[in-house]
């Protein structure tokens, strides 16, 4: 399968960005991004489209599997144009502590069983609907694979930081992962 | 991370002499424990990492729970007395140089690429997250042969092949800091 767009945002050209390599470290890894319609104050036009990644720590474990960390920021590009137009130090804006050494639980998860390659090409699959999500938000078409975009979102984001995710994108996470369990 | 996962070590080599291994004693240290090693190697001096790690942190160089920004690599070199220079789109030339003037070099390379694990391994039994193309500061001792030797600070000093080397570094911009001695 190829990389599709916001695969390949996500893996080069993110990275690559000046704000990135000053701000962000290197070693961080990039949650599921979390798509938001807003419309800038500051001229009060069109809403845009933009994507709010959130960033994280990871390490393998000598004994397999990889230890995750909580979330320590976000960073959000308008879509169209592929700027940043927010980095957010989540030490500055949310009430966790992300500067606690604890891991918030292990990649992966016990219901992610299969090869690096199974992964893989269901990663791809979730950041291409990804894609029909965001070109249907920037042109205003309705996004027809709701469903399967929540069963594979549901598999793939990790559950350790489902409760983060829910902080940083309710609206979202609540529309394709279902209400949040008490 | 499990040695044994990384096929393309070889740790049967003949390593150069300033082949000690500067392990990162935290998740998100790499960039820290590289510097130690080139500390050490050029500056003659080798601070705890905790105490390096005290410093970044202050100084606004490291994050806890996340790690170090790539142009934030080599602070730590300059706060302790280096001379440092920071190289984006360096190449194989410039690497080749600043080892011969007897600088120590950190470079930035991409982890999954390095690693260089089969699609076929257990999803449990990787050394990361796939897909994920995060990068990792590194030292490089040298040169052994066709081969690049590293004192990676996950998995210990040995030498990757030239190719696969050049693959992880071109991922990450071919970032390179590079150290010559103090300035006392």
């Amino acid at each position: 399968m190829s990389a599709g767009r916001l695969s390949t945002f996500m893996s080069a050209e993110l990275r690559a960005m000046p704000l990135f390599r000053q701000s962000v470290p290197m070693e961080s890894g990039l949650g599921w991004p979390i798509p938001v319609r807003h419309r800038p104050g500051w001229d009060g036009s069109v809403a845009g489209v933009f994507v709010r990644i959130p960033l994280f720590g990871f390490r393998g474990r000598p004994t397999g599997g990889t230890d995750i960390y909580p979330f320590f920021a976000t960073i959000t590009v308008d879509w169209r144009t592929r700027r940043a137009v927010e980095y957010a130090d989540l030490r500055y804006t949310r009430p966790w502590k992300p500067w606690n050494r604890e891991p918030a639980g292990v990649f992966p998860h016990a219901s992610l069983r299969g090869s690096k390659r199974a992964y893989l090409e269901k990663r791809d699959a979730l950041l291409s609907l990804y894609d029909e999500m965001l070109d249907g938000m920037l042109h205003d078409r309705p996004f027809g694979a709701g469903d399967e975009f929540g069963r594979l979102l549901r598999e793939l984001l990790e559950p350790p930081l489902e409760r983060y995710y829910r902080l940083l994108g309710p609206a979202f996470f609540g529309r394709f992962l279902g209400p949040d369990s008490p | 991370m499990d040695d044994d996962l990384f096929d393309l070590w070889d740790e049967h080599q003949e390593m150069p002499d300033d082949n000690e291994w500067h392990p990162q004693h935290h998740s998100d240290t790499c960039a820290i424990a590289a510097q130690e090693g080139v500390l050490e190697d050029v500056g003659g001096v080798r601070p705890p990492e905790d105490e390096m790690i005290v410093v970044a942190e202050r100084e606004g160089w490291y994050t806890p729970g996340g790690g170090t920004p790539m142009l934030d690599v080599g602070r730590l070199l300059a706060y302790y007395g280096l001379e440092v220079s920071q190289h984006v789109h360096a190449d194989l030339g410039s690497l080749h140089d600043a080892l011969d003037r007897g600088d120590g070099v950190i470079v930035g390379l991409r982890a999954e690429t390095l690693a260089g694990e089969p699609d076929d391994l257990d999803l449990a039994a990787c050394s990361g997250i796939p897909g994920q193309t995060a990068d990792h500061a590194v030292r490089v001792v040298g040169f052994e042969g066709h081969d690049v030797v590293l004192d990676d600070p996950a998995r210990g000093v040995g030498a990757v092949p030239v190719e696969v080397f050049l693959e992880s570094w071109r991922e990450s911009g071919n970032f390179m800091v590079t150290a010559a001695g103090g300035r006392s």
